[in-house]
């Protein structure tokens, strides 16, 4: 009996149309966990080397954890693996809501995507019951609207997941979307589902999840939800979401801000989570298990529509990116976004980057189809996600990435590209924050910044200081973070509200009846890490140090305006970083794990591979 | 007295119902639960909790008397005694008799507040 | 009278104490935040009476205001 796990992994390929399970390994759940620890194992094991990440052949790897569905605060993460159409490297993107839960009471640990489907199709799972179901009537519509019909179709219980026309039209950065408003946003996940014919996935489940010592786990499991619900940032926490961020960012000069040339906004006080608060939340919204819900369910009573959000990453991409001021047109811009399918950061990102080369005159009303795309144009950034979505125009340029887009444009435009091994920065402008600079450096799907959000470290230590206990913090940070991943449950009960990491270990021990420290568990993490950058240098001809480098925007161009002004990296701090960083993590000049570092995780058979 | 909940603030978590079947059944099955969370999105966009109020409906429907109600106003399915009509699920004015697969007999809510001790928003409360 | 409290970490930074300082009211979060001895960017979330304000603003006569640091991340 494998305590903790849903006990079967799902495979289905798309082109043959067969369904098959087989029981989840005991010892691959030892050494890899779940969740993102299973993606990358199946992803490095049976993904056929050298893929087009648009072919039958990629892999959709869809994973909870062993905390998946239990009741531990938080218990509702997904992560979505495959090889990234955005990058050429990996892809892990993580999802909240119910899914996660979902799947695991169907009785599964992964669902494994292969192949693809003549024609488009909705994979529906009830239990034990797997169907490939035509999705022609589907195909076309948006990501909200389609989980709406599969709602009603199919009852209330089942949890949907869909792409919108972004992913069906192939865009590098298309995202899936679960719950209304949920999605697996980088990398280019929503893509791969497309290239698949997928249009949706469908999953109901019954079953117990298994739990070792129930009245251990029931007692540590009571002690977790009390540290929440006593936690000092509790009331913020629930009032805001992470729209709380807002004005702090701001106040440091970590806001994005018109294409990271500046880190506060002009205005950005009509942004914060206590505007959004009054002018349009209506239901705090909350993940599986999750006592500090962040979901901000809104009606944007400007623009007539609901959404989930903005939450801080959309607000700082679609809104300080692109310089937008009014809350309700940031809304808008996210359901837009939500809706057709798109990465809300990387579209918001790529936009900002677009506005730019229109303000120095690279794009002319020509390219644009006579679109004004400048900063703080609201009906632009609107016009420009259309575009993108359905490729039309320069959006079928900009649907490619920053990094495609700059190269294709030109004139310099490169060095503005903010992007990371061609996956555009998230929401946190680091010209004055060395560690969170590594972190984007350094971060395993690109420049996102969910594995170590470092930047508090920064402001802790001292903002200018470049010295080894930076690349220790962010080295520690992507071992501690990811590990939830591979749980699949959230971080953020630890990060915002302060839970006691130690609370975690006899909680997941009286659930799989493993006895475990944190160290372990850690352990586990680092090996998944690696692993994850050994398919980087399996998949990516020449791929080595260059691609952990930040764009020049950072060492060459100070911050224009606000408190972080004048401010910029000197690129011999950023060498110097990464080679702290190298050194720390037991890789060599080029970020290759090295021999002892791998043997010591048990990956060099996987080594000999690459 | 009986379970009671302001709807306004749920968020939809679901861990009432995971501590309830954990309390209750010793499984970590939100779908063996005993009381109901239902979403209502896009429009309006707010989660309907549905509550015992230990109104005895289900008794009196009951064909077998298997419904008892103890000292302190509490009803609970008799499972020994329960012929599974089914009579109660459809009576019931909430529509919390609940239903599962792996077991012959509907069950619902005894008061018992582990759900309350769980919720995160201060939904739930006995009184 | 206005009142002032510190959570988490902050407690151990602040190189005063809020009862050590004078009356909050008139005075913005900043200067609050300057008189305490703390690095602003310290404080993540200023909470005035359960709502978050920037720290420019001005402390009213019965305003119950909460500092609260960011603890680890996003």
């Amino acid at each position: 009996m494998l305590y903790g796990y849903g006990g079967n992994i799902l495979r289905i390929d798309l082109t043959s149309g067969s369904v098959s399970t087989e029981p989840t390994d005991p010892k691959i759940a030892e050494k890899f966990l779940g969740g993102r620890g299973f993606g990358i194992y199946f992803l490095f094991t049976e993904l056929p080397r050298g893929a087009d990440p648009m072919g039958p052949d990629n892999l959709l790897i869809i994973s909870p954890g062993p905390l998946s569905g239990t009741l531990v605060p938080g218990a509702g993460k997904l992560d979505i693996t495959c090889k990234s159409p955005l990058t050429g490297g990996y892809a892990g993107a993580n999802v909240g809501g119910l899914l996660t839960a979902e799947i695991k009471y169907a009785g599964y640990d992964s669902i494994i995507l292969k192949g693809k489907a003549p024609k488009p199709v909705y994979i529906f799972v009830d239990n034990d019951k797997v169907e490939i179901r035509d999705a022609s009537d589907l195909w076309g519509k948006g990501s909200l609207e389609t989980e709406k019909i599969l709602k009603d179709r199919l009852g209330e219980e089942f949890q949907i997941a869909t792409i919108g026309p972004g992913g069906e039209n192939g865009v590098k950065f298309a995202c899936i979307t679960h719950d209304f408003g949920r999605q697996a946003g980088r990398g280019g996940v929503g893509a791969v589902m497309g290239s698949k014919n997928v249009k949706a996935i469908a999953v109901r489940g019954n079953k117990s999840i298994p739990v070792a010592d129930v009245q251990a786990f029931r007692k540590a499991a009571r002690a977790m939800y009390k540290a929440c619900k006593d936690s000092s940032g509790l009331q913020v926490w629930q009032r805001y979401g992470t729209a709380g961020v807002t004005t702090w960012s701001n106040e440091i000069g970590a806001f994005p801000t018109r294409n990271f040339s500046s880190g506060q906004l002009e205005g950005y006080e009509n942004l914060s989570g206590e505007v959004m608060r009054e002018k349009i939340v209506i239901t705090d919204k909350g993940c599986f298990g999750c006592p500090s819900p962040c979901g901000k369910w809104s009606h944007v009573k400007k623009h007539g529509v609901r959404v989930e959000g903005p939450e801080y990453e959309s607000t700082a991409l679609l809104g300080g990116d692109c310089a937008l001021t009014d809350i309700q047109d940031v809304a808008y811009a996210n359901y837009l976004a939500d809706d057709l399918g798109l990465d809300s950061i990387s579209a918001g990102n790529v936009i900002a980057f677009a506005m730019e080369c229109y303000e120095r005159g690279i794009l002319t009303d020509k390219d644009t189809g006579g679109i004004r795309l400048t900063f703080g144009n609201a009906e632009a950034v609107f016009a420009m996600l259309k575009k993108i979505a359905y490729r039309e125009g320069i959006g079928a340029i900009l649907a490619e990435g920053v990094k495609h887009a700059s190269g294709v444009f030109g004139k310099g435009s490169e060095a503005f590209a903010i992007q990371a091994k061609g996956m555009e920065f998230s929401g946190y402008e680091s010209h004055n924050a060395p560690s969170m600079l590594l972190s984007y450096m350094t971060c395993d799907v690109g420049a996102h910044h969910n594995r170590s959000w470092a930047i508090t470290y920064d402001i802790q230590t001292g903002r200018d200081a470049v010295t080894p206990d930076k690349a220790a913090r962010v080295i520690y940070l992507q071992h501690v973070r990811p590990l939830f991943d591979a749980l699949g449950a959230c971080r953020l009960q630890w990060v915002e509200l302060g839970l006691d990491l130690n609370l975690y270990v006899p909680t997941i021990a009286a659930l799989t009846g493993l006895d475990r420290s944190w160290d372990d568990l850690l352990k586990i993490s680092e090996r998944i890490w690696n692993l994850t950058r050994l398919f980087w240098f399996r998949e990516v001809p020449g791929f080595g140090r260059a691609w952990d480098m930040p764009p020049a925007r950072f060492y060459k161009e100070p911050v224009v305006s606000g408190p972080t002004k004048g401010k910029v990296m000197a690129l011999e701090d950023v060498e110097r970083l990464l080679d702290m960083y190298y050194e720390q993590r037991g890789w060599d000049a080029n970020g290759w794990p090295t021999p002892q570092k791998l043997e010591e995780l048990g990956l060099s058979e996987f080594a000999a591979a690459v | 007295m009986h379970l009671r909940a302001d709807s306004s603030k749920c968020c939809g978590c679901r861990a009432c119902q995971v501590a309830c079947s954990l309390a209750n059944f010793g499984e970590n099955n939100p779908k063996k639960a005993r009381l109901a969370i239902h979403p209502h999105f896009p429009d309006p966009g707010v989660f309907e909790v549905r509550t015992c109020t230990q109104c005895g409906t289900c008794a009196e429907v009951c064909p077998v008397d298997a419904i008892p109600v103890d000292k302190k106003g509490v009803y609970d399915i008799d499972p020994e005694k329960c012929i599974a009509c089914m009579a109660c699920v459809e009576a019931c004015p909430e529509g919390v008799i609940f239903v599962h697969p792996d077991r012959e007999a509907p069950f619902k809510c005894i008061r018992c507040g582990q759900c309350v001790a769980h919720c995160g928003m201060s939904v739930l409360w006995i009184e | 009278m206005a009142t002032v409290e510190l959570m988490g970490i902050l407690r151990e930074h602040a190189k005063a104490g809020p009862e050590q300082l004078g009356p909050a009211e008139g005075k913005t979060v900043a200067d609050v935040i300057q008189a305490l001895g703390l690095p602003a960017d310290l404080v993540a979330f200023v909470m005035v009476n359960g709502r978050q304000r920037p720290k420019t603003y001005v402390i009213q006569s019965e305003d119950h205001v909460i500092l609260i640091p960011l603890i680890g991340g996003g």
